[in-house]
């Protein structure tokens, strides 16, 4: 209790320091609350669901109506998924207020902005552990020891960051597992063997054991990874992927959205997973065999253009590799079909070359290891000759020092633990490495706006061409037709073709089956290829005398498209009023 | 319920005479003919009317609503003067899952009711309620049943849900279903007249369709007969050029369970998600909150099986040794009991299914599960085979009177110009004639009751209290478990499903100073655990018909007494008090 009293006194003198570095979810969502106040005859917020707690999860529509905003194709962004991203949230709101400006793409589209999917993981205790920060506030017993969140991570050094505690030399009931990082002595490796390295130290999530198991800080806040609890590739045994597929209150609100707005023919998900820098690979099958790990090999080619679009749009050159198992955008993509892109929105950047040959400086140690930790001074590694094992965090390391004022690392400082005894507490501040600085939120707004009006330019459109109808003698009409995808994007994935989740155009001849000699009354076009994708039809129709004939293509997403044949006179859609 | 009443009032004079006893004329306090099958309002009737009469054992609970409204209900039997019904290891017990699949639910039926008839009479089954729970849901697809019993269907139609659903994805739901053309009641087979027909009517008994010989004939030419399969009765009705190929509902509940739930691309009618129809989604919620439930039983129909998962050849291996030989301990019982079944894994002796609720059960859950295919033909001639069509015709003439076919007759049709259509009705197949219902529910309610009988049963087989030391004492705990199933399954610890099991030793003045499992239970060591002695939580139980033995080390005086509690989801609870003293 004490302890706690104290880190809270701490922290409020702190606060500059350890600052988010970005607007809170709930500001943002405020803030977007405005911009639709303000733009209500273009956009409107209609609340899908309630998170475990009962925070609303609410839509954006932006079109020409919102009342008919169901009327035409759309293209869906998800946001705010993961809490250990809560900037992705005021990225989803910059990037309303960016597309609210493009009025000539959402005359013909509606865009469906879902900017906080996971209200709750933005909410609870004030200070996370990066390894645990994107759950939902849906508790789990993770020790199943018939108490809930009992042993949550803590500050208990006080430094205003939750990290890691390293213990040198631990006993016979802890066995080392690894060591310091000869390259960088503020990172941790396991030891590599053939270089006769030893393990000196275990590694525990910063705590105490509060339930007194032996098992420090296991049992923490909330539980449920809304992101990895739907059903493509869920994770059965992980506790944190939930009972069963779309068990959360989260989770059912987007799928239930997702499955009752056929119109939607393009998707993008901020959160854990890229698929935009990297397009994934699309060799792997699931255990079935009959669905991809993560994309169809004849859609990669797809993901490559998109993925090059986004690169372009948002300059981000790196992503984080990440396990998508159970996340929206694979359910979306592997069992709707919907064509999904997965963005982290930002990716390490270039830290600025070292400066020239500073000498090794020693890791500080504060005396006190209650005192407040002042931003430390960039810090040289002390063994410079090995590069360190972890390159990856190596680099957002030398970010942090060099352009970051060493923000984003803890420094490790001893500290005498209830039951560990001597330990040092420190590593990577929770955030760093998955959320933007503020300064960037703007801008990643824009580049998500545009990839989205991207996608909504390169949507499916079907059109009837070469459309000829000629008499045969008889009475009867050959006609034939063309039916064209105008648009760069196919009107099915080839997921969504062979899941047969995408809808099929569906082509109607108006008159009766008995009089249709050759061809189909109803024929379902599974899908047209994109940029020109085209089927032909050929019917041989008994055409009664001034009789006009209607031949529809009707694709659930998009306009339909008619013909009307009356003799041999043929009128196209365009001179048919809508 | 006024003569429901008047019944039970009857019945119970001559409930005591004991006479009935020996002859195993149980009577009930509700009067139900086990020879006919019941709709879905009569089933809810008899459910209702059940609980009703035996208060003093059943309750009766709503947990869900099915697509098109109808209450899904669940009877509790549980003896409350032996516990809560959530302190004791519970059978759940369900069927129809597949709306033509109806005498499964005749089935839970019959073994509410025979249960509440035996309590008090029957030793071994009132020994059974005293010691477990049963939760028995008779229709998981009352939807489905309704329609079956209400509408034009055949003996496998009507499997499905009825929330309307796109089968042909023309963007309309429901709307070429089939028609019953002939008027019979029931949608039988419909064949199109064809002079390159591959069938003809057989000669000498022109109900029966014969195959035409495909090898042409010695002088070359080639053998054609009248008529060709077109499918069930009906018409196109949405002009696609299909007939019936968008009926009622669409879907298969048994594929919509989170256990290698897969897609529709892969799994046929599975639905959007797991989980996603209203039956299976309340279910599931219902079986969560009951982790007391250490057996399942789910009835469908036919074939005389006895099925357990896997569903998928790759998930052969999370079935672990340890379980499969109590599965098939208690499957094999079943082979005896119910003449013509065959003890059967999914995958390999059936076909794959992906998305099963007993798969769901059993490894999620790590519950020991079956499914019954009930009624068999081999039953028809009862000599172990097949009946062959003459002789299914001939036991159609003789024993059913014809009661289950139509005459075939020709008529005009919109498609095929003209259809011949009759033969079997709804009644022809998959279930039991009514004068068989009876004994086909018993041997099966026996079963279930045999396989209820394995839940775990544990005691204290012996503690034994050594000094060892000034003020310390051992105390070795040897705990049996008297049935087949473990107190946790290999799958349940293996996956470490649900809470472990807790052996816990407390007392005033006592201190537990450590403890843990003994590896050998005559060995003279034991494996003390480094964190809370006091409370054990032992993942892996106490293994079916076997015994596990632990050792305390405790501070205390001679006086001090201990209790020892042992305690899991699916058994019930056992405690004892002892003093430290060699001899207890």
């Amino acid at each position: 209790m004490i302890n706690t009293l104290l880190c809270s006194l701490v922290l409020a003198t702190t606060q500059s320091v350890t600052a988010p570095t970005s607007v809170t979810p709930e500001a943002a969502m405020t803030q977007l609350r405005q911009l639709v106040a303000k733009s209500a005859a273009h956009a409107s917020i209609v609340t899908i669901g309630r998170s475990w707690t009962g925070r609303p999860i609410e839509v954006v529509a932006i079109g020409a109506d919102p009342s008919k905003s169901d009327t035409f194709p759309a293209i869906l962004l998800v946001s705010g998924l993961d809490g250990s991203r809560p900037g992705s949230v005021s990225i989803a709101v910059a990037a309303v207020e960016h597309l609210l400006s493009t009025p000539e793409l959402w005359r013909a589209c509606t865009f469906y902005v879902i900017p906080c999917a996971n209200p709750d993981a933005f909410a609870g205790p004030s200070l996370k552990w990066e390894g645990r920060a994107n759950r939902s506030a849906h508790p789990i017993d993770e020790d199943r020891d018939g108490r809930i969140d009992e042993d949550q991570p803590r500050d208990i050094n006080c430094d205003g960051a939750i990290t890691m505690m390293r213990r040198l030399s631990p006993p016979a009931s802890d066995p080392p597992t690894h060591m310091i990082d000869p390259g960088d002595g503020r990172l941790m490796r396991i030891p590599d063997a053939t270089k006769d390295q030893r393990a000196t130290h275990s590694l525990f999530v910063e705590g105490t054991d509060s339930d007194l198991d032996g098992s420090i800080a296991e049992d923490d806040f909330g539980g449920i990874d809304i992101d990895r609890n739907f059903p493509h590739r869920w994770s059965e045994f992980d506790r944190t992927a939930g009972a069963f597929p779309l068990s959360e209150p989260e989770s059912q609100a987007l799928a239930q959205f997702v499955l009752t707005h056929s119109r939607i023919v393009g998707a993008l998900v901020i959160g854990r997973w890229d698929n935009l820098v990297k397009t994934p690979d699309s060799n792997g099958r699931d255990i079935t065999g009959k669905t991809p790990l993560a994309l169809d090999g004849a859609d990669q080619s797809t993901w490559q253009e998109m993925g090059k679009k986004w690169r372009e749009l948002s300059a981000q050159a790196r992503s984080t590799e990440c396990d998508p198992s159970g996340s929206l955008a694979l359910w979306l993509y592997a069992h709707r079909g919907i064509p999904t892109f997965s963005t982290q929105a930002w990716g390490r950047p270039d830290a600025s070359p070292p400066p020239a040959a500073a000498p090794p400086a020693p890791q500080p140690v504060p005396s006190d290891p209650a005192a407040p930790t002042a931003p430390p001074a960039p810090i040289a590694p002390i063994f410079p000759l090995e590069k360190p094992a972890d390159e990856e965090a190596a680099a957002w390391l030398a970010w942090s020092d060099r352009d970051q004022s060493g923000r984003g690392f803890v420094p490790w400082v001893p500290f005498d633990h209830p039951t560990l005894g001597r330990v040092e507490i420190g590593g990577f501040r929770s955030g760093f490495r998955t959320d933007p600085p503020a300064s960037e939120i703007a801008r990643l707004g824009i580049a998500v706006s545009n990839f989205m009006s991207e996608l909504a330019k390169r949507r499916p459109r079907i059109a009837w061409e070469s459309v000829t109808a000629k008499a045969v003698g008889g009475g009867v009409i050959e006609v034939e037709a063309a039916l064209v995808n105008q648009g760069w994007l196919p009107t099915a994935t080839a997921m969504g073709k062979s899941n047969r989740q995408s809808p099929p155009v569906i082509v109607t001849v108006s008159v009766p089956k008995a009089r249709i000699l050759a061809g189909q009354r109803v024929t379902l076009v599974d899908a047209l290829a994109g940029a020109g994708g085209r089927r032909s039809f050929r019917w041989l129709v008994t055409a009664l005398q001034s009789e006009p004939i209607t031949i529809e293509a009707r694709w659930e997403p998009g306009e339909t498209q008619r013909l009307i044949i009356t003799g041999t006179t043929v009128t196209l859609p365009a001179e048919i009023a809508r | 319920m006024k003569h429901m009443h008047l019944i039970a009032g009857l019945l119970s004079i001559t409930i005591h005479t004991g006479t009935a006893w020996s002859q195993q004329q149980l009577p009930g306090k509700v009067d139900i003919a086990w020879n006919r099958f019941y709709d879905d309002t009569e089933v809810l009737r008899i459910a209702q009317s059940l609980v009703a009469a035996y208060p003093n054992l059943l309750t009766i609970e709503e947990i869900g609503k099915s697509a098109l409204g109808r209450p899904l209900i669940v009877v509790t039997l549980n003896n409350p003067h032996t516990g809560a019904a959530n302190t004791k290891p519970a059978m759940w017990i369900d069927g129809n899952i597949h709306g033509n699949e109806i005498q499964a639910t005749e089935t839970v039926l019959y073994s509410i009711d025979y249960l509440c008839r035996a309590f008090g009479k029957v030793a071994p089954l009132t020994e059974l309620i005293d010691q477990s729970v049963f939760y028995f849901l008779p229709s998981v697809n009352p939807d489905g049943r309704a329609n079956w019993f209400a509408a034009q269907n055949n003996s496998h139609s009507s499997r499905t849900g009825m929330r309307p659903t796109d089968e042909d994805r023309d963007g309309a739901l429901d709307e070429d279903g089939p028609e019953d053309l002939d008027g019979d009641g029931s949608i039988g087979q419909m064949w199109r007249k064809d002079p390159l027909g591959t069938h003809r009517r057989n000669l000498r008994d022109p109900r029966i369709l014969e195959s035409v010989p495909t090898e042409p004939r010695p002088d070359g030419t080639i053998e054609h007969g009248d008529w060709s399969h077109a499918g069930s009765e009906g018409i196109d009705n949405d002009g696609d050029g299909q007939v019936n190929e968008d009926g009622p509902g669409g879907y298969d509940m048994n594929r919509n369970w989170p256990s290698d739930w897969q897609p529709v691309h892969v799994e046929g009618g599975a639905g959007d998600y797991p989980l996603s129809y209203p039956e299976t989604r309340s279910i599931a919620l219902w079986i969560l909150a009951h982790p007391n439930i250490a057996a399942g039983q789910s009835y469908h129909n036919a074939g005389g099986m006895i099925l357990r998962g896997p569903g998928a050849d790759y998930r052969e291996s999370e079935y672990h040794a340890g379980d499969r030989n109590t599965y098939d301990s208690i499957a094999s019982a079943g082979e005896e009991m119910l003449p013509y079944y065959r003890s059967m894994v999914i995958y390999k002796d059936l076909y794959t299914v992906h998305g099963g609720f007993v798969n769901w059960l059993a490894e999620s859950l790590g519950i020991i599960s079956f499914t019954n295919e009930l009624w068999s033909d081999k039953r028809i001639l009862q000599n172990g085979n097949d009946p062959s069509p003459e002789e299914m015709t001939r036991w159609r003439d003789r024993l059913l009177f014809e009661q289950t076919t139509t005459e075939w007759k020709e008529l005009p049709h919109p498609e095929f110009t003209t259809v011949l259509v009759g033969g079997g009705n709804k009644w022809s197949r998959r279930i039991p004639p009514p004068f068989m219902l009876e004994e086909e529910a018993h041997r099966n309610f026996a079963f279930t009751a045999f396989h209820a009988q394995q839940m775990p049963l544990v005691r204290f087989h012996s503690i034994a209290i050594e000094p060892c030391g000034e003020g310390l004492w051992t105390i070795t705990i040897d705990i049996a478990n008297d049935h087949r199933i473990p107190t946790r399954t290999v799958r349940a610890s293996d996956k470490r499903i649900g809470m472990a099991d807790r052996l816990t030793v407390s007392g005033v003045d006592l201190t537990v100073l450590s403890g843990g499992p003994m590896p050998q239970r005559l060995g003279t060591t034991f494996e003390p655990v480094r964190f809370n002695p006091e409370s054990l939580m032992i993942e892996s139980g106490i293994p079916g018909l076997g015994h596990r033995t632990f050792r305390f080390i405790v501070q205390g005086t001679p006086r001090s007494s201990a209790t020892i509690k042992f305690s899991g989801e699916k058994f019930k609870t056992i405690e004892k008090t002892i003093t430290l003293s060699p001899k207890p």
